[in-house]
């Protein structure tokens, strides 16, 4: 069941993960990949200006998986549906402890606490290879060949953990 | 002419993804289609290839086309050695962002769900449905799988309801109990049990329930109300009819949201007509609306 209410996060979810992490972002990595472990020989491979533009897309779009991660619980709970469906007709009373025991049920039915943290730890995670990686690329080039490798591996494997920390995320609002 | 003797429907498959293809080009099979699947193939290098699969299809025009969303370019590659690709009268769109991805063109038809791998592609009578609204020129009904998810509002709120009704009739953790005294109608008091499993009741920690459900008093209040304090309580029809408040055809419109999906009339309007009554709202006719409003839900996912 999808309501209008969870297209905004889930719609960044969407474009984030689904869209650019996992089709475009991580599937470019391959060929780098290959080329930095030596299994590949390809002159015309422009492995800086590649690294260059991996770290300048995380920059841009980095702080976007934390930022879901952050507001699942908000955006995805039932709780929700007191603000956007005949719900909103209940009396304060009501609400005072309908509400709570609502977002509470649904966050055990689907562990959002343990999930939404996977996701925040996954994208800090992340960022920290970023970090790294970024040094390496940007730094005085005294790096060696495979300290690079490394760091890229790591950068990719942090991002492979985030796409798939986010995918275990609800998709919908679900009241039950 | 018989129907198998009709020419079967050529339908094409565009996705990189094999398992995924395979899935979906097997659906279609089984419903009669002659298949074929276009992909892109990558060697070592990166340097990709455009595959069909047969490898001897000799035109690429077809009555539908099933694109994966991020390999839509592939439809207007011209490496097959076909002047302006892969040409189609029908295509439909499909992808793990269940119908919302922005690479789909406006207006476009789309499946609706989340497709992320195989085992959630089409089964055969979905590709029958989908087959045979795009062989009538689409003036059949358009099948489920191709309309946008609907805006459910009553049923979720009526679950949501049922829950707090169950909640307060429950103490934390277990059954209260004046519940199984009241509720000692055996099938019932099973009934309740299974909805609070479903509900997850018993995993909830006690502090996490709201202060005033902690105590029997705090319960019983909320259960029976408190004229003094104006508060309505769970078993009154007008604490659910409050949030229905305006609606005129309050059952109508609840069945409206219950499609042609069966056991309305069983589950769930015995507890709209006690809304609508002056009696006492009893846990029998909740606990079986709760049920199949559970299962109602489940099957839109």
């Amino acid at each position: 069941m999808t309501i209008v209410v969870e297209m905004t996060w889930q719609r960044r979810r969407s474009r984030f993960n689904h869209d650019w992490l996992k089709n475009q972002y991580l599937l470019s990595f391959g060929k780098c990949v290959n080329v930095l472990a030596g299994k590949v020989q390809d002159p015309e491979f422009d492995r800086e200006r590649f690294l260059r533009r991996v770290v300048r897309e995380w920059e841009q779009r980095g702080g976007e998986g934390l930022a879901l991660g952050q507001d699942y619980e908000s955006a995805m709970s039932p709780a929700v549906f007191f603000e956007t469906t005949a719900l909103r007709n209940c009396s304060p009373d009501t609400l005072v402890w309908l509400r709570p025991l609502i977002h509470e049920l649904w966050k055990v039915r689907c562990d959002a606490g343990q999930h939404a943290q996977a996701v925040i730890d996954a994208a800090n995670d992340t960022h920290a290879a970023f970090e790294m990686l970024k040094a390496a690329v940007e730094g005085d080039r005294t790096e060696s060949d495979e300290t690079l490798a490394d760091r890229f591996n790591g950068f990719a494997d942090c991002c492979q953990r985030l796409s798939q920390a986010i995918s275990r995320l609800e998709s919908t609002v679900r009241v039950i | 002419m018989t129907k198998t003797d009709a020419p079967k429907t050529k339908v094409g498959v565009i996705d990189n993804n094999r398992e995924r293809r395979n899935a979906m080009a097997s659906a279609f099979t089984s419903a009669g289609c002659e298949v074929v699947q276009f992909y892109e193939s990558h060697d070592r290098y990166g340097n990709a290839t455009l595959k069909s699969d047969p490898a001897s299809e000799p035109s690429a025009s077809f009555q539908l086309v099933l694109c994966h969303t991020t390999d839509r370019e592939l439809a207007t590659d011209t490496r097959l050695g076909v002047p302006g690709g892969v040409t189609c009268t029908s295509i439909i769109y499909y992808g793990g962002s269940g119908g919302n991805d922005s690479n789909i063109p406006n207006g476009a038809l789309r499946i609706w769900r989340q497709i992320l791998g195989g085992t959630e592609c089409l089964n055969e009578t979905e590709a029958q449905e989908i087959v045979s609204f795009i062989n009538s020129n689409m003036s059949e009904e358009m099948p489920v799988c191709l309309q946008p998810p609907k805006n459910m509002e009553l049923l979720p709120a009526l679950s949501i309801l049922c829950q707090g009704y169950l909640g307060v009739h429950a103490a934390p953790g277990s059954l209260d109990v004046d519940v199984e005294v009241k509720w000692r109608e055996k099938h019932t008091m099973e009934l309740v049990k299974e909805a609070l499993r479903t509900m997850k009741w018993n995993e909830v920690k006690k502090e996490m329930v709201a202060e005033i459900m902690r105590s029997p008093e705090g319960r019983a209040r909320l259960r029976d109300g408190d004229p003094d304090a104006r508060i309505v309580g769970v078993t009154s029809p007008a604490w659910w009819l409050d949030v229905f408040r305006g609606r005129k055809n309050l059952v109508d419109d609840v069945r409206g949201e219950w499609g042609s999906s069966p056991n309305f009339d069983e589950s769930v309007k015995p507890l709209l007509e006690a809304i609508l009554g002056k009696e006492k709202i009893e846990p029998g006719c909740v606990v079986e609306a709760f049920n199949a409003i559970y299962h109602r839900l489940k099957s839109e996912r």
